[in-house]
């Protein structure tokens, strides 16, 4: 097989995992080679867009999509009648370094089956990072993939080398994951990985932190379930961030006549994953119906807030946790209208609104602007 | 020089980029508004012409952004090469960022907009006239080598869709209006936005 049909083989193999994030601030005080190729960026670079509007930004390979995993789901299970084959170290970085100098990718993302043992496996994916960190010297930005199952050792030298490192729990609890697949043990493979992941991070100071993924739909999980997992894996393992990949059944593997979960689940949990993250909303004032799950047909801050009677609320007397609870308000504009309180600007005009960049039509409702509320929100439907 | 003084000067000196013919008076206002009411007034955007120049500021920082992303380079020996029509005179950052990201390798960044080619030699950048560089750019575009290593990221663009994933109206949003022509705007469905007519009739 040559070079062409490997990356049509193994790039297709690895398009599942949704993670295209490149945002790193480099290690403080680390001075870098003058020899070296390629730097950290701090913003997220994104080189060309998908018809599915995801951005491409790193060249996202397996190394090999050989698996004896059956997660019923994945379209590289052992059962999946699917043509295998793997990259040499020496064949990934070179097409890799092509890629990166000509400003194609902005970096590297490593996954791989599990082949016949994670160990070996684990060992060949760090031998391709060292390669190309050492023999290439590329210093850019690398996501490298923990397989589940390895060893303290391999993740030790993983937190060391990449710039990011990331293991998928998939699912939000033991019983769901059981319902995956029959060849994972949660609590060990992966929950322990992860403790070990946070440990390492630390000690090797890894740039860009550790991540995850949760697969949304195939085991009949509830937001309420999913949100509640990622809450705890911010809590107690210092994760930098949650990806959500809704389920899609792909032809040959056990799943495969399952449904399509809507795109709408994945971009409310993604609502929620940022409002715990950036705004420091607690799980608990989500709103979920009685199943457990997200009305779709209603944003999930504007559910929160009419569920809350922190409203109508005074922009000139309100504090910060309670504006960025207000639909129409983000921290950007809860940041700046906080500022002004501290001038002793007051707030009169709904111009002096706009101009900071709230929005309008989705405020006005929730706030008291010059004495007045208004009462209905028919108007701004 | 404090956080919010460096967000200034960088919010100043992308607004001064910009090709609107108002933006001197602009900044002259938001100046003097610094002066007077203190740099929270200007920086929250309060006023109209802090609007504007915050708009100007952030209109450049996304070109270089995007010009960052999208310019595709050619490679020849220890030259990596680039050309584009920037809308913005932004080539000279573009330059510094490939200077940053490959020190050992001589960066041009040809302009086809001024007319002007941006040279690394060491960390500086000097300008020439773009002819000078246009036909050895046209060469090695035409190289082999060139043309194997786009097929290669075709196939690899190529094998990175997921059919059930694909969301038309995102895309059109990210794309260039240059674009849309091609990608069957009146076909996209519409994004359900805003809040449904029954649940603010249940409200109030």
């Amino acid at each position: 097989m040559n070079i062409t049909e490997k990356i049509k083989v193994l790039s297709s193999a690895g398009k599942y995992d949704i993670c295209a994030s490149t945002s790193c601030s480099p290690k403080k005080k680390m001075v870098l080679p003058n020899d070296r190729i390629g730097n950290l960026a701090s913003g997220g670079i994104c080189h060309s867009y998908l018809p599915s509007g995801q951005c491409v930004s790193l060249f996202k390979v397996l190394l090999s999509n050989k698996c004896v995993n059956d997660c019923f789901y994945c379209s590289n299970n052992c059962t999946a009648r699917v043509q295998r084959t793997e990259f040499s170290k020496e064949e990934l970085s070179k097409t890799f370094m092509h890629l990166y100098q000509a400003n194609y990718v902005e970096g590297l993302f490593l996954s791989s089956g599990i082949g016949r043992d994670e160990e070996i496996q684990m060992e060949r994916m760090l031998e391709t990072v060292e390669h190309l960190r050492f023999k290439e010297k590329f210093h850019g930005y690398i996501h490298l993939k923990i397989l589940p199952g390895v060893s303290k050792d391999k993740i030790d030298v993983a937190t060391a080398i990449a710039s990011r490192v990331s293991i998928n729990v998939e699912a939000p609890n033991k019983s769901r994951m059981n319902e995956l697949t029959s060849t994972k043990e949660y609590k060990t493979d992966v929950l322990k990985r992860m403790r070990w992941i946070k440990e390492k991070a630390k000690k090797n100071n890894l740039p860009s932190g550790h991540t995850t993924q949760l697969v949304v739909g195939p085991a009949e999980e509830t937001d309420r379930e999913i949100v509640s997992r990622t809450d705890k894996l911010y809590d107690e393992m210092d994760l930098k961030r949650g990806y959500f990949s809704a389920f899609t059944p792909i032809q040959g593997t056990p799943f495969e006549g399952k449904q399509k979960v809507p795109l709408r689940r994945e971009n409310f949990l993604y609502r929620l994953d940022f409002m715990m993250r950036l705004y420091g909303i607690k799980k608990d004032e989500f709103v979920f119906n009685e199943n457990g799950n997200l009305n779709l047909s209603i944003d999930p801050k504007f559910a929160m807030a009419l569920e809350s009677d922190l409203f109508p609320l005074d922009l000139n007397e309100a504090s910060f946790s309670e504006l960025i609870r207000t639909p129409g308000i983000g921290p950007t504009c809860a940041k700046r209208i906080s500022q002004m309180q501290e001038t002793g600007f007051k707030f009169s005009k709904e111009s002096e609104l706009k101009n900071l960049g709230v929005s309008l039509k989705k405020v006005l409702p929730f706030i008291e602007l010059n004495g007045r509320v208004q009462k209905t929100l028919l108007e701004f439907s | 020089m404090n956080s919010k003084e460096i967000e200034f000067n960088k919010r100043l000196s992308l607004a001064k980029l910009h090709p609107d013919r108002s933006k001197e008076r602009i900044i002259q206002r938001v100046l003097l508004q610094e002066k007077n009411f203190g740099l929270d007034f200007v920086l929250s955007n309060l006023s109209e012409e802090a609007r504007r120049l915050c708009s100007f500021s952030s209109q450049v920082g996304m070109y270089i952004h995007k010009a960052e992303s999208f310019i595709k380079l050619k490679q020849f020996k220890e030259i990596l090469i680039g050309k584009a029509f920037f809308d913005f005179p932004v080539a000279k950052n573009i330059a510094e960022h490939f200077v940053r990201r490959f020190p050992q390798k001589k960066i041009i960044i040809i302009d086809e907009n001024s007319g002007k080619a941006f040279v690394s030699e060491g960390k500086r950048i000097k300008v020439h006239a773009a002819e000078k560089f246009s036909d050895f750019y046209n060469s090695i575009s035409d190289s082999v080598s060139d043309k194997e290593l786009e097929k290669l990221f075709g196939v690899f663009y190529d094998s990175q869709n997921i059919e059930a994933r694909r969301n038309k109206n995102y895309a059109l949003r990210m794309m260039p209006k240059k674009y849309w022509k091609n990608f069957g705007l009146r076909e996209a469905q519409k994004i359900e936005r805003g809040i449904p007519k029954q649940i603010l009739a249940e409200f109030c």
